[in-house]
């Protein structure tokens, strides 16, 4: 054997034996000390996820009705435009056609002329201080049951800004919560995510939306009567492609 | 000493949650939102007139009006008109923001020696920032490709704003069967059309049946069968110079050619031993020629799936009906996708495999009763839901976009709509006339992109 494999052996077998024996291990005080900090660093966890969860009010889904008008070609077939292409007449060819082992010459029908319609009539000026158009022509048509939520226009107006300043041009089907309080003045503040999709850049995309809304004001300020500095919201994203 | 730290402890944990409950009492409830962006979600967007010098002003208006209808056929936007104090000038955010639109399009057209020279900007509105900045050069609009090039544009800003692939710049090829016999043989052409249904040319023609002309995987070529009396043969037609060549696989019965992806093979239809089996062929190399399919049903309409792997097919080998089957690419055993329900006469044939997904498109009805219409299964769920996605009429032959979300099919005409092709979006169920005005408009099939605004730089 060799020499110091054996020495190794004999130090683990006086070690054991040492341990067994207990008087030569490690005193009650190092192990009390360990329990109690480890109780104490248990007890800050758990108060600090306590005031985390505590620090936001109970979630209530209000009723939500956002219908915008049908898209545009929508509907049964109809022509979409006065130029529309019109078949053009047959051609008809003098002989049977044999196989063509070799290139033959192409005859080109009339093609309809690319005549473009008009733009569309431009409307009446709205300028910089013109109200924003009446939500819809976005296909966005949400219904959420609930509670009746008070202020029905300034959740819409949410869900719609949410939808306008959320980018996702990745994988389908993630989900990711965040949770985030509108300030009396509509500044946005305390955002966070509270279940991730495990994509962390979509997740960091939904802080984004919700940060660059919250920086253009675009919530705006809460309804003159909310009770409360805060109004807390808790939203799911969700793209579907 | 150690009693009153545990004790400390204990009256904390106690504490916290007594703490929390006092301050929830006063204060109102938070809300819940859920914001889904489903594939019906049209951003808003508006196109901006595009400047020019007087002497080319139709032009530009010409490529506003082309990309507005472009965005609009893609399904993704909502394209907004723009108010008369914003048709020209320095682009003012808040203005725009103030209307909800979230993408901006603005640009300039110059003359240039061979053609135009387009400047684009794509606008992130609510943002407030430029997205996309980019020159383009386009033909002469007197050039058969002055439409390719502006819908090469209006694919990419589907592409920079939704990072979703664009269909413009696409064409449809389709047969059309001529409505007046020379001798009793009708005349059969070969048709093709922007995805806008502009530019209309026929291609090529025969006195005789022409069927099934599929784009090769580049867009340079196609491939259909030909019947001029003697039997079905093969022909391959190069769509730049018109070269036409008879591919021979050895039969004198083929029909339903389709390439592979790779575009170094197809697979066909031909009739051996009383009955029509799948064969595959290296077209590239005129060699090869590979049974794929062998039993004593009719087996026909062979389709690719986007990765080469499969083969979605009709054949007939359950009780004598067409029936839609997915099989490996070099044959084996093949699973049913459209529906079997004993005792009712189901009839599905002409699948065609998404070029992005494992979607089936194809034709049938359920009972003997049934007028065809068109319908949707999943190639990797044998079994699995079948959705129909027309219902008026009698509605045939679809054939995908390259963007795997719009179809081309054949509607035979209703009350209201005429006979025609018609594309629908499969993520809304809106549809729109492609060519319409005869009922012998059939077999289209939906090229790959042909240009990319990349080219144009």
């Amino acid at each position: 054997m060799n020499p110091d494999t054996a020495a190794a052996e004999a130090g683990l077998a006086h070690w054991g034996s040492g341990l067994r024996r207990g008087p030569r291990g490690p005193g009650r005080g190092p192990f009390v000390l360990s329990v109690l900090l480890h109780v104490l660093v248990a007890a800050g966890l758990w108060v600090a996820g306590l005031q985390v969860r505590h620090d936001l009010p109970e979630f209530v889904q209000y009723r939500v009705q956002l219908v915008s008008p049908p898209p545009t070609v929508e509907g049964p077939p109809r022509p979409v435009e006065t130029t529309a292409p019109v078949v053009t007449p047959p051609q008809p060819q003098p002989t049977p056609t044999p196989p063509q082992p070799t290139p033959t010459p192409q005859t080109q029908a009339a093609q309809p002329k690319p005549v473009e319609a008009k733009p569309a009539e431009p409307k009446p000026a709205q300028g910089a201080e013109a109200r924003p158009a009446p939500v819809g022509g976005e296909n966005i048509n949400i219904a959420m049951e609930g509670q009746e939520f008070p202020y029905p226009e300034y959740l819409q107006n949410i869900l719609l800004q949410l939808k306008r300043y959320f980018r996702w041009g990745g994988a389908a089907n993630l989900s990711a919560q965040v949770v985030f309080y509108i300030r009396r003045d509509g500044g946005v503040d305390g955002i966070d995510v509270i279940a991730g999709s495990g994509n962390f850049r979509f997740d960091l995309q939904a802080i984004e939306a919700v940060e660059q809304a919250g920086r253009a004001k675009a919530f705006g300020p809460l309804p003159r009567d909310w009770q409360g500095e805060r109004l807390y919201i808790l939203n799911t994203f969700e793209p579907q492609r | 000493m150690r009693r009153p730290l545990l004790l400390s402890c204990a009256l904390l944990l106690a504490a916290a949650p007594l703490a929390a409950q006092q301050q929830d009492t006063a204060r109102p409830p938070g809300i819940r939102l859920t914001t889904r962006y489903d594939v019906a979600t049209r951003t808003a967007i508006a196109v901006r007139p595009f400047s020019a010098p007087p002497a080319i002003a139709a032009v530009a208006d010409s490529i506003t009006t082309i990309l507005q209808r472009d965005l609009e056929y893609s399904g993704r936007y909502n394209v907004l008109p723009v108010p008369g104090s914003l048709l020209s000038g320095r682009v003012d955010y808040r203005q725009w923001n103030a209307l909800n639109v979230v993408y901006l399009v603005t640009g300039a057209v110059s003359a240039t020696a061979s053609g135009y020279e387009l400047a684009l900007t794509v606008h992130d509105v609510v943002y407030g920032r430029v997205r996309d900045e980019q020159t383009l050069r386009l033909p002469a609009a007197t050039s058969g490709e002055f439409r390719l090039a502006v819908h090469a544009a209006s694919d990419d800003i589907v592409r920079s704003t939704l990072s979703a692939p664009g269909i413009a710049a696409t064409r449809i090829a389709f047969t059309r069967k001529n409505p007046r016999s020379e001798g009793g043989i009708y005349t059969y052409d070969v048709l093709v059309v922007d995805a806008d249904g502009f530019n209309l040319r026929r291609i090529g023609g025969a006195s005789g049946q022409i069927y099934s002309p599929a784009w090769s995987p580049d867009g340079s070529r196609l491939l259909y069968a030909v019947n001029t009396g003697g039997g079905w043969r093969l022909v391959e037609r190069e769509l730049a110079g018109g070269q036409v060549r008879t591919i021979d696989v050895g039969s004198s019965m083929v029909t339903t050619p389709t390439y592979a992806p790779d575009g170094s093979r197809i697979a066909f239809a031909a009739w051996r031993e009383n009955n029509w089996e799948l064969f595959e062929y290296n077209i590239a190399e005129n060699c090869c020629l590979r049974r794929l399919t062998s039993d004593r049903a009719d087996d026909i309409s062979p389709s690719y799936a986007r990765d080469g792997s499969r083969i979605a097919f009709m054949s007939s080998r359950v009780g004598g009906m067409p029936h839609i089957f997915v099989m490996p690419a070099q044959g084996g055993a093949a699973l049913a996708i459209s529906p079997y329900v004993h005792g009712q006469r189901g009839y599905y044939t002409s699948p065609d495999l998404s070029p992005t997904g494992s979607e089936v498109a194809f034709h049938g009805h359920w009972n003997s009763r049934g007028t065809y219409q068109i319908m949707l299964a999943d190639a990797g769920r044998p079994g699995g839901q079948v959705r129909q996605i027309t219902s008026e009429g009698a509605n045939e032959d679809p054939s995908w976009a390259p963007d795997g979300r719009h179809l081309v099919y054949t509607h035979a005409g209703v009350r209201g709509s005429e006979p025609g092709l018609y594309v629908i979006d499969t993520a809304t169920g809106s549809r729109r006339p492609l060519a319409t005005g005869s009922a012998g408009m059939r077999l289209a099939d939906w090229s790959p992109p042909l240009l990319r605004a990349a080219q144009l730089r």
